[in-house]
């Protein structure tokens, strides 16, 4: 609720009748008692001035007790004196006259305390009681005699009657002022409400953009002032007007002609826009023509590059005395180039993943100890070519386990090595080592004594296709070794670094950090399936299994029934497709199947789950055989149900050892 | 004050031949009776003594008796204090003794009549200090019956002759008692003389006019306004006795021949 609101005059007018009337009535107050205390003062000096004269007057009659002149002096000073008693009493009190003629009194003492006070002793004597005011003097023969006493009083209603007169004739002054001040004070307020009103109606229109403010109150005061400064503001507001339009006009016109630049920027830059969305799409295209192509280039590759390696191995595994030393040789050079080739696809499809942003790991806890073992002995094999020793340490503590992808792991490490016996010299060394970090982190080292780098060109040795001099010499290399092992170890949250000194050689380490919660006996980072270690299963006695190979590429299928047909154990039979190979599973039931992944039609995947809805070979285990080396895919394999995963190309030993190990977990009759 | 009254009896003797009437006041006694004798004079009202006084001097004669502020009578006392060893009259000789003033009948003609008639010699005196003459009593005026009995009560005369009606309302608050040593002969308040030369027949229609006043209401309102007189009537038989008893006293006093 509000409250209600009062102008400026009104406000002004009770102000104004409130001092009027809190003056007035101070000084009413002020006057009522000084008038009272002056006119008891006046009074009693008037009383005390006629009992003296009295006394004057009576002393002779007193003497003689004349009681006519007595009474006549009485009645004398009364009616001169506006007093209303006077008593001349007798030496003892008693009343002689009072001014009139045979007092009520007359020859009595009269029983007032103020007489027994005056007749006590002493001079002149006042006193104020209830009642009256008094004044009384001894009446002295020679000083010292007493003849009598004169006695005067007024009666205190005198004064309230005076002073109720004076109070009412102060209120008709009171309330004459009263009136005038308010009047006063009304008139004043409109003086001074009607211009502030005015005064706030300029205001507002001022406020709402009426400058045309032209206010005529001519006072020489503060608000004559203020009408002045008003009518100036209004006129600069009205002047800051036409030049603030000059200026809106100048500012629109620019702000139009920006507008029109901006839409030819908007429409170059939405024209760049496509363009470079054009030339972005043509790149992507390109990239992704580039990626499918190496992709489908590496796939390509592998297959017969599986025939290649494939047969290659079978001659290395075959019979070889009817060989001569350049027949061996041969064997040698096909396997070594076939391994080179198939290091250079997997090097070149990394890098490209890399530049695609897609090169990703798969990161797990494991020991490394193995596998710096299985890596030191596949080192030590292309070292033992090269004529370089290599050494793994043997002080070499029992580490803690690490966090990074084993697959990816081996392969940064085994670049490193191979780079180390590469670009050694004959009769070179290679250390292997390691070390704990700061308890953060598992320091692989790899020490050369090779050739090393010259200093001036160590900035460049993790970018991509710098063989640091080595273009045109007989060391095979692509130059994305070092770039592609960098990426990987920082993709493993890893640090990699180097020392050379030219001629001299070259150490190279990796960090890759530790596994605080690393438990020794923890299952967690044992070899999986497809990395077992060579260890070869035993042949049935006796009896012959039968394979089942799903391969659409015949020269796979013809390595394949070469190599088993060497271990005298097996019968295999193919199919081309995974259709086929179902058919012939659910009719034959075969003691283990190889199944390629990439097929024409059903791959291995949708074949495997067509097997285990199948009851004739629901338990047949089944191999995965495929191109596809990535991490992300062989988890995919194993989760799936195959028995194992084997890669392409493929090794000898580690096929005929997953084939037999799964026949031996495969007991048909028991299932 | 006096004018109406004259006026209201010169209508009502219109009759007569009389057309107005004039008010004259004299000083004196003497003054007023050569003015009656000179017939400047035609009525007095005046006390009865008085009257008697100028009766003896201008043979004039009583008419009527005046009653005013409603009384028609009085005597005078002479007062002593009830402890003095005064019993008589005779016993104030050597004393001083206060009056209250020469003109007054009640407060001096009819006590010093009295005192005069036990064969006592009043000398005058100049005040309370002068002693009076051995064997005479000494007078002193007090001119207000009130301070008269305050002599008395506070022994600065022996005795105060005085209007009994003063004593008796002023011995109500007397300071000692106070005994009366003399009381006076009744005598009429006011009354009314006409002179000698005045028409029989005009004298009585002055007697009708005056006794019926009192009747009407304008001639009430008039006596009224005449000093509070409330009416007119006869002088009784007796009251006049006593006033003429007067007669020898106010001779020898006043040197009064009679004719």
């Amino acid at each position: 609720m509000n409250a209600p609101r009062y102008g400026l005059g009104v406000k002004v007018a009770l102000i104004a009748s409130a001092i009027v009337v809190f003056i007035g009535a101070g000084l009413f107050g002020v006057v009522a008692y000084e008038q009272r205390v002056t006119f008891q003062e006046i009074r009693t000096a008037e009383m005390v001035e006629a009992v003296r004269k009295t006394a004057f007057q009576a002393e002779n009659h007193l003497y003689n007790y004349n009681v006519r002149e007595l009474r006549s002096i009485a009645t004398g000073i009364t009616e001169g004196r506006r007093i209303d008693l006077v008593w001349i009493l007798d030496s003892e009190g008693r009343l002689l006259t009072d001014g009139s003629p045979r007092p009520a009194l007359r020859n009595k003492r009269p029983q007032i305390g103020f007489i027994d006070r005056l007749l006590s002793g002493g001079l002149i004597r006042t006193e104020a009681d209830e009642t009256n005011l008094w004044a009384g003097t001894p009446v002295l023969l020679n000083k010292n005699e007493i003849l009598g006493y004169v006695v005067a009083a007024v009666p205190m209603e005198e004064f309230n009657n005076n002073i109720w007169s004076t109070i009412q004739k102060q209120s008709v002054v009171l309330g004459l002022a009263l009136i005038s001040g308010i009047f006063a004070a009304i008139i004043f307020g409109q003086r001074i409400a009607a211009p502030v009103e005015s005064l706030r109606e300029a205001a507002d229109r001022i406020g709402k953009g009426d400058w045309d403010v032209k206010l005529d109150i001519a006072r020489q005061d503060e608000i004559g002032d203020l009408a002045k400064a008003i009518n100036i503001m209004a006129e600069r507001l009205n002047d800051g007007a036409v030049t603030r339009e000059r200026l809106q006009a100048l500012v629109d016109e620019k702000t139009a002609e920006i507008a029109m630049h901006r839409d030819k920027l908007e429409a170059l830059v939405e024209e760049r826009t496509r363009e470079l969305q054009s030339a972005k799409e043509t790149a992507e295209r390109a990239s992704l023509a580039k990626s499918e192509f190496l992709s489908s280039m590496s796939h390509e590759l592998r297959t017969p590059l599986n025939a290649i390696l494939g047969f290659g191995q079978l001659l290395d595994y075959s019979d070889q005395s009817g060989m001569d030393a350049e027949q061996r040789q041969a064997i040698d050079y096909i396997n070594n180039s076939g391994e080179h080739l198939l290091n250079l696809i997997n090097q070149v499809l990394d890098f490209n993943k890399i530049e695609d942003g897609n090169l990703s790991v798969y990161v797990e806890s494991f020991a490394p100890m193995d596998d710096m073992q299985d890596c030191f002995a596949i080192a030590s094999a292309i070292a033992a070519k090269h004529g370089v020793t290599i050494e793994l340490k043997k002080d070499v503590p029992v580490h803690p386990a690490i966090r990074a992808d084993r697959t990816r792991f081996k392969q940064a490490l085994l670049n490193l090595m191979t780079n180390a016996i590469k670009y050694n010299r004959r009769g070179g060394k290679v250390f292997l080592d390691c070390n704990v970090i700061d308890d953060r982190y598992l320091r692989l080292i790899v020490a050369d004594t090779g050739m090393g780098i010259a200093a001036e060109r160590q900035h460049l040795m993790f970018e991509p296709f710098q063989r640091l001099g080595h273009e045109s010499s007989t060391i095979e290399g692509t130059g994305i070794g070092l770039t592609i092992t960098k990426k990987l170890v920082t993709l493993m949250r890893g640090r990699i670094g180097f020392e050379s000194e030219e001629g001299k050689g070259s150490t190279f380490w990796i960090d890759l950090p530790l596994d605080p919660q690393w438990k020794e006996d923890a299952p967690a980072g044992a070899s999986s399936a497809h990395e077992r270690p060579a260890v070869i299963a035993e042949p049935k006695n006796g009896k012959r299994s039968t394979l089942l190979y799903v391969e659409d590429n015949a020269d796979n299928i013809r390595l394949m029934e070469m190599i088993l047909d060497k271990e005298d154990e097996f019968t295999m039979i193919s199919a081309p497709n995974a259709e086929e190979g179902l058919a012939i599973a659910a009719r034959n039931t075969p003691d283990v199947i190889l199944m390629d992944i990439n097929l024409p039609g059903m791959d291995g995947f949708q074949a495997l789950q067509a097997l285990r809805a199948c009851d004739g070979a629901r338990h047949v285990p089944v191999i995965a055989v495929t191109a596809s080396a990535l991490p992300s895919e062989v988890q995919r394999g194993l989760d799936a149900g195959f028995a194992a995963y084997l890669t392409k190309p493929i090794r000898i030993d580690v096929t005929l050892n997953a084939i037999r190990e799964a026949v031996a977990s495969h007991e048909p009759g028991l299932v | 004050m006096f004018q109406p009254f004259v006026d209201y009896l010169a209508d009502k003797l219109s009759s007569y031949g009389i057309q107005r009437g004039e008010v004259a006041v004299a000083d004196s006694v003497d003054r007023m009776a050569s003015m009656i004798r000179e017939k400047e004079v035609d009525l007095l009202i005046d006390s009865s003594v008085t009257a008697l006084l100028v009766n003896e001097l201008a043979g004039s004669k009583f008419l009527l008796r005046r009653w005013k502020d409603g009384q028609d009578a009085y005597r005078s006392v002479v007062v002593v204090r009830q402890d003095s060893r005064f019993n008589f009259l005779s016993d104030l000789a050597g004393e001083t003794v206060a009056f209250e003033e020469d003109f007054s009948t009640s407060g001096f003609m009819l006590p010093v009549l009295g005192m005069a008639s036990s064969g006592l010699r009043l000398v005058p005196l100049d005040g309370l200090a002068q002693a009076p003459p051995p064997g005479a009593v000494g007078y002193v005026m007090g001119y207000d019956s009130e301070t008269q009995m305050t002599w008395v009560e506070r022994n600065q005369v022996a005795a105060a002759g005085l209007a009994e009606s003063d004593f008796k309302q002023l011995s109500k608050s007397a300071l000692v008692p106070l005994r009366i040593l003399y009381t006076s002969p009744v005598v009429p308040y006011h009354v009314v003389v006409y002179g000698k030369h005045l028409d029989h027949g005009l004298a009585s229609r002055i007697r009708a006019i005056l006794l019926n006043a009192h009747d009407s209401r304008e001639g009430a309102d008039t006596l009224d306004g005449f000093d509070q007189t409330t009416m007119f009537d006869e002088i009784p038989a007796d009251l006049l006795r006593n006033v003429m008893t007067l007669r020898p006293g106010l001779a020898r006093l006043w040197g009064v021949d009679n004719e």
